[in-house]
Parts: structure tokens; C-alpha cells; sequence
């Protein structure tokens, strides 16, 4: 089995990842793609492969992929989004700013919850996961697994996330993402995959056992992140994740890749019930 | 100036279709000099509303500018409650603005009879009930719209002694009367009314200016080639030259290339057309966005 594996800067965790239980899938072969920021965007469709439409793309992808060459083809069994800007963090400057009619009434510039799902949903489809996953779609009919961009550390100490924390907001904002996101997975045919719960040790963040010594995409994954890097997860974590994508069974059969993979928060909360006729809508193909 | 900012990251349109990006407030549009004028009263606490919640299938909208949510809200206090916040917010743009800009659209408005309360749109029509006996038409005559007027820039400069005020006259034409008169007729009352108040203001007051965008737009120099093919809807290029026009005398007040979208310093207090359908308002108002936004 051939799978792909397409990241941004935290795609370096998996690739130290497989390399610790790589053997324990002798039948399966990861190939990586990935570079940092928001390069992976710079993608052009032609002749049925995503080829890199930026230098720095192409660099990063050469050595990454080991094959020297930058070019993402149709041909494998499935894909694997991982992070690019697809995450519970990306979402918290919504609620920074503003608050749905279920949340605590507080200086925020109050809004229905149609219009702060509406914000949500905006974010999470403006991500490089989503623009990466549209162009994929445009050469392959194989799975997709959308793997959500870890959560932060439990020492995330950036203003958005204490602010959320403090507010007490950390489970809502867990499952307004989880909510959001499957409905994006579903509208685009694809398969998510949320965070284990035994990764984390509150709604939103993740134990900080697994950003230590987290490395960096780049250098020959030698150099670490400082100390105070809250986002980026290690090897440890990259195999953990990469264990449940291939245990899940999604790429097994790619006729009968339907298991949907939720380990995260459970299902819906007062917020989105609230605003289910309007995410319908919200949702619908524009 | 938006003290209303739409939420982190939401896209353009839908920050459009929620009222956002599009004023310097969430205020919805505000067609009538006498909406202007209570808004801004009600901001400062001198003019309280009626019926202020209208419901639509068990939805709940503010009456006063029913189109900023589209699928309404959950409960009647959450409709409180937004008001509350936008009204401190309108009071925020009268203490700091250094310049209002306000496009008069019409003399046309339906006003609850008990109160004198004007609204936006008709009571029934994206929401609310309609009561004869409770709902007039009313058609603004220059003396109400002048005295509205003048009632507002007492108001402003009382909070903001150094405010000036920069009038237009929205070009789109009626698409319907409830005057009972010709729409035709009715639409060149209604502009020769709001032209005048104008001018008369302009020639009365030195903190009072006029930008002929109306004239640009509808002169017959212009040969209605700025009217999109129904003759009412004004093409992105009208609206471009209307704004290069701006902007060509008003050098220092073009908008910062590098700002980010949403914090624009712009003074854009421009309200339209009631009249427009949704549709034609998106194009209008996207055309008004483009031209503020980041070139």
C-alpha cells in the first residue's frame, strides 16, 4: 500500500515518527511531501500531478520526498493532510473577538451563532489543508484523510488561547471545531481523522510531553524548535498518529474506505444544535 | 473608521452578507435623513424605539436593521443585547470620527404611527407583521428632511465639537412607490427633495460638504453609461469613477495600500438604496467594498 503524506512544518514529527514503526507495516509505504508556511499552496495541476509552482516548493519537496523529484502524483492508494493550517488554534482569534448567542455574555461583539459558525467555516476552508485538498481532488479519486493540525502544548501561553482557557470556553471551542470540520470533510467526500484523546490533557491542548524536543522541517530534521515552541509535536506523537491513520483502515480498501475516525470530543454541543438549520445552509455546495 | 469588525478571519462575502466591512458600524442600511438622525439619538439616549424585535419564524431581528443577520437570532434577548452593543458603538464613531459621510437614498419610509418610529424596511417583508393601523407611509417632505439634518449635525457636534460632514445623493433610482404617485414621478421627487436639502445645507453650514456622486452618475453628460442594462443598478465602473473622482481631491484620504482588509481608515458612511433587491444591493455595495479596499 502506497500512501502519501502532505504537511507543513509539522509534517517533520511524522516523518520521525514512521521511521520508529515503520517496520511494524512491512506492507506499506509512506512517501512525504511537505513544506513550511503556507507553500504548499503553490501547487499547478498538470498532466494529472501536482507539480511545485515555486522554487522554494520544489526545494523543500526534493528533499523531503528523497526521490529529488517535485512532482505529486495520482497514483497513490490515499493521502494524508496533515496540519497546514487546519486546527482547533486557528480558529480561537473567532472567538477572541466575537461570541455566538451561547456564549457568556462579555465585551465581545455579540453575533448569532449562523454568523459565528459562518466565521468558523471560513477559516478552517481559507487553510492550505483545504486548498491542497481541492487540487488533489483534481487528479485522484483515492481517500483522503484530513488529520487536523495538533493542538497546542498545555504551556500555550499566546493571549487567544489563554483567553479561551480562562473564559472556560476550551470544550465549546473543541467541539464547534470538531462540528465544523466534519461537515467540511463531508461536503468535500473526504475522511478526518480528530486528535487521540489520550494525547491531550483538556479539550484544546496536548500534553506537553509530546512537544518536547520537537525538530524542525528542514536541515535534515536535525535542528530543534526553542524550548517555548508550544505548537510543533515530536516523534513520539508523529508515530502515534501515524499508527491510528493505518490502523484505521481507510487506505486498506479504497472501495470500502468508510470508517469515519473520531477520537477527539464527543459530538454536538448546545452551540451547534442551535445553529444546525443554518449550518445546512452555510454548508451547502456555494 | 469600523468599530464593528466582522469575526477573525471570516471571508469578504460573508462578511458582507452579515453587514459587515461595509460601514463604519453594523448599522445595516440607513435610507432616510430621519433614521440618521434616531439612530443617533437613540445612541445617546434621547429616543427610545418601538417595536424595535421583530420575529420570522421563530427567529428574532432588530427592526432597525433587519438585514445584518439574515437568519435572524434565537431569542428576543439576544436581539437587546446586540443592539445594546452596536448603540455603544455608534456612540464611539460620533465622539472620534473627524469627518461623517452620509448619502442621503430616500424620502420614502414606513414609520410606526404611535411612536414615530422609522424603519428600514417595511414591517412584514423580511420579517415582522404589518398593522394598518399601527404602520403609516410616510414620504419626507425638504423641511423634515432639512430639519433631520440639521438635528443631527447639533447632535454630533455636541458630542464632537470639530466634526465635519461630507453629503451625497444615492443615484438609484426607485424601483417601486408606495406614494401612490408614477415610480418615476415619485423617484424624481424623492431625489430633488434629498438634492436640495443638500445644497441647502452645503451654501448654510462651512462644516458641510457636498460630492456630486448623483451627478457623475446620472448627468445626461454621462449618458446613463454607468447604469447596468436595467437602467438602476450602478456599474462598477461608475462606482470607480465616482471614487477616483473622490479620491483625486481628497489625496491624503486614499486608502492605505498595506492596511488589512477590515481596518480601513476610510470614513465610508454611505447608505443605499432601500429599494434594491438584494442582488443588485451585493453589486452595488461590493463595488463601494472594492473601491475602499487594499489596491
Amino acid at each position: 500500500m502506497n500512501v502519501c503524506v502532505l504537511g507543513n512544518s509539522h509534517l517533520a514529527s511524522l516523518i520521525l515518527g514512521w521511521r520508529q514503526i515503520q517496520q511494524e507495516f512491512a506492507d506499506t509505504k509512506l512517501t512525504f511531501y511537505g513544506a513550511p508556511g503556507r507553500l504548499m499552496e503553490f501547487f499547478d495541476v498538470k498532466d494529472g500531478n501536482l507539480v511545485a509552482g515555486h522554487a522554494d516548493l520544489r526545494q523543500h519537496l526534493q528533499w523531503i520526498s528523497g526521490s529529488g523529484d517535485a512532482i505529486v502524483t495520482g497514483d497513490f492508494d490515499g493521502y494524508v493532510i496533515y496540519a497546514l493550517a487546519f486546527g482547533i488554534r486557528n480558529v480561537l482569534g473567532v472567538f477572541a473577538g466575537h461570541r455566538g448567542e451561547s456564549l457568556r455574555a462579555d465585551e465581545r461583539q455579540p453575533v448569532s451563532d449562523h454568523c459565528f459558525m459562518r466565521a468558523i467555516e471560513d477559516v478552517l476552508l481559507g487553510s492550505t489543508a483545504v486548498s491542497l485538498i481541492r487540487r488533489l481532488q483534481q487528479i485522484t479519486d483515492a481517500p483522503i484523510l484530513l488529520v487536523p493540525q495538533p493542538m497546542s502544548s498545555d504551556q500555550d501561553r499566546v493571549p487567544w488561547t489563554l483567553r479561551t482557557l480562562e473564559a472556560g470556553e476550551d470544550r465549546i471551542a473543541a467541539d464547534t471545531f470538531s462540528t465544523v470540520t466534519t461537515q467540511i470533510a463531508d461536503r468535500l467526500g473526504i475522511q478526518v481523522m480528530f486528535q487521540p484523546a489520550d494525547t491531550l490533557t483538556s479539550p484544546m491542548l496536548t500534553n506537553s510531553s509530546y512537544s518536547r524536543g520537537s525538530v524542525r522541517l528542514g536541515g535534515g530534521l536535525t535542528t530543534t524548535h526553542p524550548d517555548d515552541d508550544v505548537t510543533h509535536m515530536n516523534a513520539e506523537y508523529g508515530a502515534i498518529i501515524l499508527k491510528r491513520v493505518l490502523q484505521g483502515g481507510v487506505f486498506r480498501d479504497r472501495a470500502d474506505a468508510r470508517p469515519m475516525m473520531r477520537t477527539g470530543t464527543p459530538g454536538l454541543n448546545r452551540l451547534f444544535r442551535q445553529a444546525k438549520s443554518g449550518l445546512r445552509r452555510i454548508l451547502s455546495p456555494r | 473608521m469600523d468599530v464593528e469588525p466582522p469575526p477573525h478571519g471570516m471571508s469578504p462575502s460573508s462578511a458582507m452578507e452579515f453587514g459587515y466591512g461595509i460601514f463604519s458600524a453594523r448599522y445595516g442600511n440607513i435610507y432616510t435623513a430621519r433614521e440618521l438622525r434616531q439612530l443617533f439619538e437613540e445612541a445617546c439616549g434621547r429616543f427610545s424605539p418601538a417595536d424595535v424585535i421583530w420575529k420570522k419564524n421563530d427567529r428574532y431581528y432588530d427592526a432597525l436593521r433587519p438585514s445584518i443577520e439574515p437568519f435572524g437570532l434565537a431569542s428576543r434577548q439576544a436581539v437587546v443585547d446586540m443592539r445594546a452593543y452596536h448603540l455603544r458603538k455608534v456612540l464611539s464613531v460620533l465622539r472620534t470620527a473627524d469627518i461623517f459621510i452620509f448619502t442621503l437614498g430616500l424620502t420614502e419610509a414606513w414609520v410606526h404611527g404611535p411612536s414615530g418610529t422609522v424603519y428600514p424596511t417595511a414591517p412584514g417583508t423580511i420579517a415582522g407583521a404589518y398593522d394598518a393601523a399601527v404602520h403609516k407611509f410616510h414620504n419626507f417632505d425638504f423641511e423634515e428632511v432639512y430639519g433631520d439634518l440639521v438635528s443631527f449635525f447639533d447632535l454630533a457636534r455636541e458630542h464632537n465639537p470639530e466634526m465635519r460632514f461630507l453629503l451625497t445623493v444615492s443615484p438609484v433610482p426607485l424601483t417601486a412607490t408606495a406614494s401612490g404617485e408614477h415610480v418615476l414621478h415619485a423617484t424624481m421627487y424623492s431625489k430633488s427633495v434629498l438634492r436640495a436639502v443638500a445644497g441647502r445645507l452645503h451654501q448654510q453650514y462651512p462644516y458641510v460638504d457636498y460630492f456630486p456622486s448623483y451627478e457623475i452618475i446620472t448627468s445626461a453628460l454621462s449618458r446613463a453609461c454607468f447604469f447596468e442594462d436595467n437602467l438602476r443598478s450602478v456599474r462598477a465602473a461608475g462606482v470607480a469613477a465616482v471614487m477616483d473622482t473622490f479620491f483625486g481631491e481628497h489625496a491624503a484620504a486614499t486608502p492605505d495600500p498595506d492596511a488589512a482588509p477590515g481596518t480601513e481608515n476610510h470614513e465610508c458612511m454611505a447608505a443605499s438604496e432601500k429599494e434594491a433587491k438584494a442582488d443588485e444591493d451585493v453589486v452595488c455595495e461590493e463595488a463601494l467594498l472594492e473601491a475602499f479596499s487594499p489596491r
